[in-house]
């Protein structure tokens, strides 16, 4: 590859020739026609912004995270809008900007935001004011601030104005501390990004921007932030005595890094992996040559702009016709060797932050992209680079992007400063898969060496495009400009504001405060009024003895006993509650913490709650929207069967296999289980023998094998023929030979060698290869070598043609030992069947399809194999069309396409591969428990749409019964499809879908799905893709697609960047009022997790911006269900009960005290002590209540995840309901009523309470006589609303009660109490006293209990039956009832309830086990002769020869093929349950993959290329499936 | 990715075995958190099902100790003898002047005894008479004629030590906002707390002479000010009426002063709070009310009280929850008060009638539970009642009629035949 193939060299070398394209995931001709459109775009701009505005629509489709994404506005020729950050930008380099895009002083007019990002809230100087501002923005804490005011005013009657203003103060400075410190680690975080190191021009003046444009503001804050940051040093100097040389990191950072100019050494850490590619080598010499001076005689440069008229389309005009081609022939080249260099330029490593727009950057390997960037050269020299997205679109595998043509001769920082040209861009938009713009120079011209410059351009795309958070992989270094920064940046556009999420109870009870605001502003005014009148009158004792009332006239009295009754009744409004949510919800995200059910091992990460105040949220999810890879699955390819001339290799044993075996057989079926996975590990056993005996491969290492196939190493080692041995041996070198992995080898004994690939399915195939024997060491400049069992050949490589998404398939042209030039080719199974020979090897290809079949039934990826042996005369040719093709400048990619379509005719098929994509350990398990829990689980991946169907059988969400709708609007690639019609057929489908449903998407369907929470009948599942997306998501569809969705049972969206993920949540979140969760593990999820209720970031081993904006980090998927179901049950029960029990119990407390104003004409004076009052949120009732909301179970963990169902609860919302507030508020005024008069009928009804005759009716005495039963009262019924009572509950409960009279006896022990002194032995001596203190708890939870007993026998709750069924024992023991079915298989029982613990899961011992860890069984343990009950015919050991059976054909190519007989434990398994599931499926032809396979085989036409691309797997699937649907109608 | 992942298998494996070795232990992760019962909310714990069983058990029990105690407190409440004369008109109504026999009969409804009247006797507990007349008392150097309600009432029985003797203000309110702050403790101790002091203190609007001398008030603030200065003699056991069947004391004719103190009528602690004042008497003056006492406001003659032996004043400055409240006034905690007339004289210093207030006073007997409250008994044996019924309820309900079988899975709402995917109402928590 090493020759540049766009370069004029047209003869056929031997070199290896690599047709490469950017991974894109545009279709190739739009992105052609866009570039054009671009071109002459400056002429239409007003015009088409005009077309746009009319257009509308999905304008109105709001989305959060960044307007119209995706949108059609975001297409190239539209200009979004005409504000500053939306115009499209054109960035000069080495030109003096235009003088329209100066202000008067010259300066630039266009600010570009910075390259520093902030997403911490605060600064050190803003917090202080600004947290406030957010704080008083609760309307709670502004009536609080506004009590403590008023208590302030002696005149008011209030006591003590510090120690109210306490628990304001409190609650103030814990959340401003806890705002602190979560923005401190974003701070950190950013801080961290934002010093990052890039290598950025400098010496060199970017016309751009204004180096001294520096506001006195953020002098001012930068002057603050290094004060505030000097003292933070200082104080942490005094803490820990850190040696000096930490600072040393700062002088280095000063000193620049020596341009690769003045030293040859390069980047050291930039040493490619890759040492064999010889690219590498040769870009070195070119960094180091010194730049070819132009053949022309120098001119002075007159760079001038080129004129309107002369820009875009319209330059062609100005030329002739032959030149223009001829200046499209020529190689275009920024650099003007005219311009001298100044040699001050150098690359030096500086800080993200600093970058600007216009900015020169050098990346090196590995490095992550500070900003989005235009490349201009990389170290390769065919001008590509490899990037990884994974930050972007979740992808893992490595991407190409190449550099502009006409950049590709910079190299070196001076050559940066003779590059003059200007880069004409749109806005930044948030589109990751689209970017549009042009660069334009001005350049000589070889035929007109003294004329005018010519005016050259070229397009830019998201091809040439790397965007900010990508991480440049396998190349040494890419040299761009910079041109978005900072929020700019496509992925900073994608990200929303880091939200504070607020739980939804804690929204809801705004509500309920305001009801209580409600009642206090009654009581206030009916104390208002009465107090009034009172005071007005003239025969009352007041008016005798009060010496005038305190406003002077009784309307004056009136208003003042107004704010007066406020505070005596502010608990109303309990500013307690909030503080105990607080303290409520910071332990129950400690115990979440604390959960061992939730730590993963191995990467030493417990489930990290990162909002501390959402937990009650995970406990009403309705809906969780994942991302599938690194959430789903692991991101590990396992090779796992082929099949090789038709015979089937491979036991493997996935998991969607033993999900599909425990929904079969139960029981029986969980020790079938086990005896699967002791023969798979004997058979891995006697596989590695078996190769070792074969050939003692050094490259093999026994972890990682994934092929486990004894019998593939016995056919290998000819024990079944040398026919099968034959074809054994050519597969395996197809897969050594036909890939484009990069090798990478690992030092040690014995050596590794680790293949780096674009996607990991390629590396997986290749590492099979490998350990069977077929190692590929390594890619020389023209093939590849390889080590066939022991023995290093090369194999040149003439051609590879690779993969593309639209292709499905890849090749490569090999010239074989023997000199016969064969063709490999691999891709998807309904691609290479539709390019095979006609009518050849039928038997082969039906064999092989039904096993292809079979293997997708287990959820394995297939690929098909195949190869074409090409003559000379044949490959010659094609070679010089493809050359041809490989240099046109006009639709290059198109041609190329074309010309590798037609050498991928006539294949023979060599047969076919299975891969499984991991799932992570238990997710078909905890998919199926959150679906039994009422949950709904949407996957929303970036994923391909095969891939993603692919995961939603392995993982249950899909199974065959399922009728899978398929919403797809095709993209059109020739641009022709309006708008309108794209809805149009957008909404037909979605037509279509909902009539299966008998709906139409009205409202009234809709405002019936919101109160609807049952999960959908699992009929149904819905597969939509980005594209589609984009059109259902208008605002016109989006209400059908949301009632479409409601109805499946699974919903699948694929190819969906990070904002339409994001738009989904919000669609379905405020579509259906529900709660919605995000799981996610890398920044394409950010959005999304962000934009749901509670997101979720899977805490991976790359990347951590998915957990960063989480709010809950974990470490593996699986732990989901203790999160949402048990903690989340629990936090979500335990919550709605503390806050309801809050109410009350401030309720009974503050009524009491109202009551008593009716007998001192409402004159605000306090019933209870004045401590009392203070005491009594603090200590007398809020532990228990707290603790409540802390340790309250009302079923233990295990029961919760054996009985999911009582998760429903949650999702309708049942537990905190405002019923269930009201009749707490009744409740509580009921028993105020108790709680008062039963003590006042005691005291005051009676001369003297006292036995003794002294006096206990005093105010506070009896005051005494009240608080005591009441405090018991709201204790007791806290206890009796608790569901489990431990001993630290039960001890808290006492001690709450026996504080009040600790306190009352302590506090009446001083005279400081005046007229309390001494009450304490004053009452408790009374019998009145404790008569009271029993009967009037009794009266007060009597209406309580009762109710609960009623309840409880006659209507109990769901989870009351559970409860009994706990007491009877029936989760105790291993014996499951009928609502355990789902109980086993939790490793949940790791940290159950102590009397259960003994239970061992059913999957707990292989749920994380991988397979080399599972347990090696001697061979004779298990053999495979012992299951052979399956009805198969593989009794038979003889070898028997189907072959004879075959018509002999005449065909040359044909060649009879021998079939072997073998037990095939795996191959047959699947078959076997396959029949079960679907016993008449082999009986109907008609659907099998064999008949559709042979089927595309036959109505292939051999160029229709438009017709092929159709069939791609998820169309065919989607028959088979709706086929099986139709069987099981069928049987009924 | 291979060994990364093998890693992770192997811990993992690790970690599902919750039988980890003491080798894994020592090198354990250092986020990995502790197994501990409370760490994991798996303490031992009694899970609270109400089953049928335990719901009669609890309501028997209520049912047994409330019917218990109701019975109890009743009885008490009846064991109590009680006397109470509401003598508010007594200025208006009572005949003034007609001589030392001028007494009448009092009209209806001032009177409220509780006593078993003995069969035969001839003292009726709610016949009483009365009269007004007016003597000269001596205050300081003055003398004022105070207008005297004499009050001859019949107590039938014996009563048994104690008897106390309260007084009972109606609609007095003693538990104002600002009535209820307006002393000065300091002051009360005894602390000669200076006038800048008191002026700001909560004794407002009274801390300093309403009259301009600029004095401070002793005791300041309107609490003390307001006090009920009505004065009680002992009762005097009557000669004249004297029942014929009565015969031990059938030859005494001389009336005989049943002696009632005026000390232990309050809290001994109180004392505590009070204290002989450190004043001299020039500094201070009286309130307004205790003008007609103290004429001439403090002088050596008549100086400012001492507020710790003052035990009345100690139990007026105990502000009453409600405004209907008795004081102690006087007890006699040795002798009996044998059944017989009695006359009270009244000292009418202090007129409820401008507020529509009343005043009374009581004599009773004591038991534990205090003076006589039925309403204690009634309130427990209806709960016990209730709870009575209900736990009949209960029994024949889980029981006998409609018994549900416990922990019975059939009942749960996703197990209900009503066919999945219908609507099928989730059984949990709406409201209560």
């Amino acid at each position: 590859m090493a020759p540049p193939e766009d370069g004029a060299v047209l003869e056929p070398t031997v070199s290896m020739q690599r047709s490469r394209w950017a991974t894109r995931k545009l279709t190739v001709k739009s992105s052609g026609l866009k570039r054009l459109s671009l071109l002459g775009r400056k002429h239409n701009r007003n015009a088409s912004g005009e077309k746009k505005r009319t257009s509308g629509g999905s304008e109105s489709l709001r989305q959060p995270t960044g307007g119209q994404l995706d949108g059609p506005q975001s297409d190239a020729n539209s200009v979004t809008s005409d504000d500053h950050g939306a115009a499209p930008r054109q960035v000069y380099f080495n030109i003096p900007l235009p003088d329209d895009l100066k202000d008067e002083e010259g300066h630039p007019k266009t600010f570009y935001p910075r390259n520093k990002i902030r997403t911490a809230k605060y600064t050190p100087l803003s917090f202080i004011p600004k947290n406030l501002w957010f704080q008083f923005h609760n309307v709670a804490n502004i009536f609080f601030l506004f009590v403590v005011i008023l208590v302030i005013f002696p005149i008011f009657g209030g006591v003590n104005p510090g120690l109210n203003a306490v628990p304001l103060i409190f609650i103030v400075t814990v959340t401003a501390i806890k705002d602190a410190i979560e923005d401190y680690r974003r701070t950190i975080l950013d801080n961290e990004l934002n010093n990052a190191p890039v290598h950025r021009l400098v010496g060199w003046d970017n016309v751009n921007v204004e180096d001294d444009n520096v506001s006195l503001w953020r002098r001012f804050k930068k002057a603050n932030s290094r004060f505030f940051g000097a003292i933070w040093r200082s104080i942490q100097s005094l803490w820990k005595k850190k040696d000096k040389s930490a600072t040393d990191g700062d002088s280095d950072r000063a000193n620049p890094r020596a341009s690769i100019e003045t030293t040859s050494t390069p980047w050291e850490s930039a040493v490619s992996p890759r040492s064999q590619r010889m690219s590498f080598v040769s870009a070195q010499e070119e960094i180091q040559m010194t730049p070819v001076p132009s053949p022309l005689p120098l001119q002075p440069n007159q760079m001038k702009l080129p004129s309107d008229a002369q820009r875009g389309g319209g330059h062609a005009l100005s030329f002739e016709m032959n030149e223009a081609t001829a200046l499209q022939n020529l190689k275009g080249d920024l650099v003007n060797h005219e311009v001298p260099v100044t040699g001050k330029a150098k690359f030096h490593k500086d800080t993200w932050k600093s970058l600007v727009v216009g900015d020169f950057v050098r990346i090196y390997n590995d490095d992550e992209l500070p900003a989005d960037i235009i490349i201009l050269a990389t170290s390769d020299p065919d001008g590509s680079c490899y990037v990884e997205t994974k930050n972007l679109d979740g992808e893992t595998n490595l991407k190409v992007r190449s550099a502009l043509r006409c950049g590709r001769s910079l190299k070196h920082a001076r050559d940066c400063e003779r590059a003059q040209f200007m880069i004409d861009s749109e806005p930044p938009q948030p589109n990751l898969y689209k970017y549009n713009g042009a660069i334009k120079w001005e350049q000589q011209v070889p035929w007109d060496p003294h004329g005018e410059p010519r005016n050259m351009s070229e397009p830019v795309t998201i091809d040439n495009m790397l965007l900010r958070g990508c991480n440049l992989r396998n190349t040494e270094w890419a040299l761009g400009v910079v041109v978005f920064t900072g929020h700019d940046t496509k992925i900073m556009m994608n990200a929303g504001i880091t939200p504070s999420k607020r739980a939804r109870i804690a929204r809801e009870l705004n509500f309920n405060v305001i009801c209580n605001f409600g009642i206090l502003l009654v009581m206030c005014l009916i104390a208002s009024i009465a107090n009034g009148v009172a005071w007005g009158k003239t025969d009352a004792s007041l008016y005798w003895f009060g010496y005038g009332s305190i406003g002077g006239t009784p309307g004056l009295t009136g208003f003042i006993t107004f704010w007066a009754a406020v505070i005596v009744f502010q608990n109303l409004v309990p500013i307690s509650l909030y503080i105990s949510l607080e303290i409520v919800r910071t332990l129950q995200a400690y115990f979440i913490y604390s959960d061992i059910g939730m730590y993963y091992e191995s990467i030493d990460a417990p489930c990290i709650p990162k909002s501390w105040n959402i937990s009650d949220d995970v406990g009403q999810i309705e809906y969780i929207f994942s991302d599938k890879t690194g959430t789903l699955t692991q991101n590990v390819m396992e090779f796992k069967k082929a099949t090789v001339n038709g015979q089937p290799y491979g036991e493997a044993f996935t998991e969607a296999q033993a999900g599909m075996n425990k929904r079969m057989g139960g029981a029986v079926a969980e020790q079938d289980t086990e005896n699967i996975r002791a023969e798979i590990a004997a058979a891995k056993v006697k596989t590695l023998q078996g190769l070792r005996d074969l050939h003692d491969n050094p490259y093999l290492h026994d972890e990682d094998l994934t092929f486990v196939a004894p019998d593939f190493v016995e056919d290998l080692a000819g024990k079944h023929g040398a026919e099968q041995q034959r074809a054994n041996e050519h597969f395996m070198l197809a897969l050594a030979l036909c890939h484009t992995v990069i090798t990478e080898k690992q030092p040690g004994d014995p050596p590794k060698i680790i293949f780096k690939a674009q996607s990991p399915d390629e590396a997986a195939l290749v590492s099979t290869a490998r350990d069977m024997g077929f190692t590929v060491l390594g890619m020389s400049n023209d093939g590849i070598n390889v080590n066939v069992m022991g023995q290093d050949r090369h194999y040149p490589v003439l051609n590879t043609i690779e993969f593309n998404s639209t292709r499905k398939r890849m090749s490569a042209i090999v010239r074989m030992p023997d000199g016969r030039i064969v063709l490999f080719c691999k891709g998807a199974d309904s691609i290479i069947y539709s390019r095979l020979k006609r009518g050849e090897q039928p038997q082969l290809r039906k064999e092989t399809a039904e096993h292809l079949e079979m293997f997708a039934v287990e959820g394995l990826r297939t690929l098909c194999i195949a190869e074409r042996e090409l003559t000379e005369e044949e490959y010659r040719e094609w070679r010089k069309e493809h050359d041809l093709a490989a240099t046109a400048l006009e639709n290059r990619e198109e041609k190329l396409e074309e010309v590798a379509d037609k050498i991928e005719q006539d294949l023979t098929l060599l047969g076919g591969t299975a891969i499984e994509d991991r799932l992570q350990d238990g997710v078909p398990d905890t998919i199926e428990l959150l679906s039994d829990a009422g949950i709904k689980l949407w996957v929303l991946t970036g994923d391909k749409v095969e891939t993603a169907i692919n995961i939603g059988f392995s993982c249950n969400l899909l199974n065959n019964d399922m009728d899978l709708i398929r919403l797809q609007v095709v993209e059109d690639e020739g641009g022709v499809i309006t708008e309108e019609e794209y809805l149009r057929l957008a909404e037909e489908s979605l037509d279509q879908g909902l009539a299966k449903f008998n709906m139409t998407g009205s409202d009234e369907e809709l405002k019936k799905a919101r109160s609807d929470h049952e999960p959908p009948a699992a009929t149904h599942g819905l597969v939509i893709d980005g594209f589609t997306l984009r059109w259902v998501l208008s605002e016109a569809l989006k209400q059908k697609f949301l009632l479409l969705c409601k109805q499946c049972k699974a919903v699948l969206c694929c190819r969906v960047s990070p904002a339409q993920k994001a738009a989904v949540v919000t669609l379905v979140k405020n579509g259906l009022d529900v709660m919605t969760m995000s799981i996610g593990d890398g920044a394409n999820d950010v959005a999304m997790i962000q934009e749901a209720d509670v997101g979720v970031g899977i805490a991976g081993v790359e990347g951590r911006q998915a957990v960063m904006s989480s709010d809950y980090a974990i470490g593996q998927f699986r732990f989901l269900q203790r999160l949402v179901l048990v903690h989340g049950r629990w936090s979500y029960r335990r919550l709605a009960e503390t806050i309801s029990n809050f109410f009350y119990k401030n309720m009974i407390w503050t009524w009491a005290i109202f009551w008593f104003q009716a007998f001192c004409n409402f004159d605000i004076s306090y019933i209870f002590e004045y401590t009392y009052i203070l005491m009594f949120n603090l200590f007398f009732t809020s532990v228990p209540v707290i603790l409540m909301g802390v340790l309250d179970q009302d079923v233990s963990d295990t029961v919760s995840l054996a009985v999911p169902q009582l998760y429903r609860c949650g999702i309708e919302r049942l537990e905190w309901t405002q019923t269930k507030f009201w009749a707490y508020m009744v409740d509580g005024i009921y028993q105020s009523v108790v709680t008062f008069f039963i003590p006042f009928v005691f005291v005051t009804l009676t001369a003297s309470a006292a036995g003794n005759g002294l006096d206990v009716a005093e105010r506070l005495r009896l005051g005494c006589y009240i608080a005591h039963p009441a405090v018991l009262t709201i204790n007791f019924y806290i206890l009796i609303n608790t569901y489990r009572w431990d001993w630290v509950f039960l001890l808290v409960i006492a001690l709450s009660d026996v504080f009040i009279f600790f306190w009352t006896g302590v506090y009446t022990a001083s005279t400081y109490a005046a007229g309390f002194y001494q009450a304490a032995p004053q009452i408790y001596q009374e019998l009145t006293f404790w008569m009271c203190f029993i009967v009037t708890p009794t009266i007060c939870l009597l209406p309580r209990i009762v109710i609960k007993c009623i309840q409880k026998q006659r209507f109990p709750y769901d989870v009351d039956i559970i409860r009994e069924e706990v007491k009877l024992g029936r989760y105790s023991d291993k014996g499951p009832t009928d609502t355990t079915a789902t109980a086993e298989g939790l490793e949940g029982s790791l940290s159950t309830a102590s009397e259960s613990s003994t239970k061992k899961g059913k999957h707990a011992t292989y749920a994380s086990v991988d397979e080399d860890r599972r347990p090696i069984y001697p061979p004779s343990v298990a053999t495979h002769n012992t299951r052979n009950q399956n009805g198969s015919d593989g009794t038979d050991y003889t070898m028997h020869n189907r072959n004879s059976l075959e018509v002999q054909r005449e065909d040359e190519g044909y060649r009879p093929r021998q079939s072997i007989d073998r037990t095939r434990p795996s191959f047959d398994r699947i078959r076997a349950s396959m029949d079960r599931v679907r016993p008449s499926l082999e009986a109907s032809n008609d659907f099998t993959s064999a008949a559709r396979l042979s089927r595309i085989e036959s109505t292939h036409s051999s160029h229709g290329t438009g017709n092929q691309r159709r069939f791609n797997l998820n169309t065919v699937r989607r028959r088979g499936m709706s086929a099986f649907s139709k069987k099981s109608v069928d049987q009924q | 990715m291979a060994p990364r992942r093998r890693r992770g298998a192997d811990q993992d494996a690790a970690g599902q075995d919750d039988a980890i070795d003491a080798d894994a232990l020592a090198n354990a992760p250092k986020n990995r958190p502790p197994n501990t019962a409370f760490r994991q909310q798996r303490m031992r714990a009694w899970q609270c099902v109400l089953t049928p069983k335990l719901i009669v058990t609890i309501f028997s029990i209520l049912a047994a100790i409330y019917l218990g105690f109701g019975a109890y407190l009743t009885y008490l409440a009846h064991t109590v003898r009680d006397f109470s004369f509401d003598y508010t008109d007594c200025q208006k109504q009572a005949p003034q002047d007609g001589g030392p026999d001028n007494f009448k009969a009092v009209p209806d409804g001032l009177i409220s005894a509780h006593f078993s009247v003995p069969e035969g006797s001839t003292l009726d507990p709610n016949k009483a008479f009365w009269r007004v007349e007016k003597r000269p008392f001596e205050f300081g150097n003055e003398s004022l004629n105070i207008d005297v309600c004499l009050v001859r009432f019949n107590i039938p029985e014996d009563l048994k030590p104690t008897v106390s003797f309260f007084y009972y203000l109606e609609n007095f309110y003693q538990n104002h906002r600002r009535y209820v702050n307006s002393f000065n403790a300091k002051q009360l101790l005894g602390d000669a707390v200076d006038g800048a002091t008191i002026n700001g203190s909560t004794c407002d609007p009274l801390a300093h002479d309403p009259l301009g001398s600029g004095k401070i008030v002793f005791p300041c603030g309107i609490v003390a000010n307001s006090m009920f200065n009505d004065t009680f003699s002992s009762p005097v056991w009557l000669n004249v009426a004297v029942s014929p069947n009565n015969a031990r004391r059938a030859d005494d004719n001389s009336n005989r002063t049943y002696t009632m103190k005026d000390t232990g009528i309050t809290w001994p602690g109180n004392k505590d709070l009070y204290g002989q004042t450190k004043y001299n008497n020039d500094q201070i003056v009286p309130p307004p009310n205790w003008r007609d006492r103290y004429p001439n406001g403090y002088n050596d003659k008549n100086p400012a009280p001492n507020l710790q032996t003052w035990e009345a004043f100690q139990n007026w400055m105990m502000l009453a929850a409600s405004p209907n409240f008795y004081k102690l006034y006087q007890r006699n905690d040795v002798d009996v008060m044998d059944r017989g007339t009695y006359q009270v004289d009244i000292a009418l210093n202090f007129d409820t009638t401008l507020y529509n207030g009343r005043k009374s006073f009581v004599i009773t007997t004591l038991s534990t539970m205090g003076s006589r409250n039925i309403w204690p008994g009634i309130i427990f044996l209806i709960v016990g009642g209730i709870c009575l019924l209900l736990d009949i309820y209960f029994i024949l309900s889980f029981f006998l009629w409609k018994p549900r079988k416990l922990g019975d899975p059939s009942y749960l709402s996703w197990n209900q035949p009503s066919a999945p995917g219908a609507n099928t109402q989730t059984h949990a928590p709406g409201g209560l």
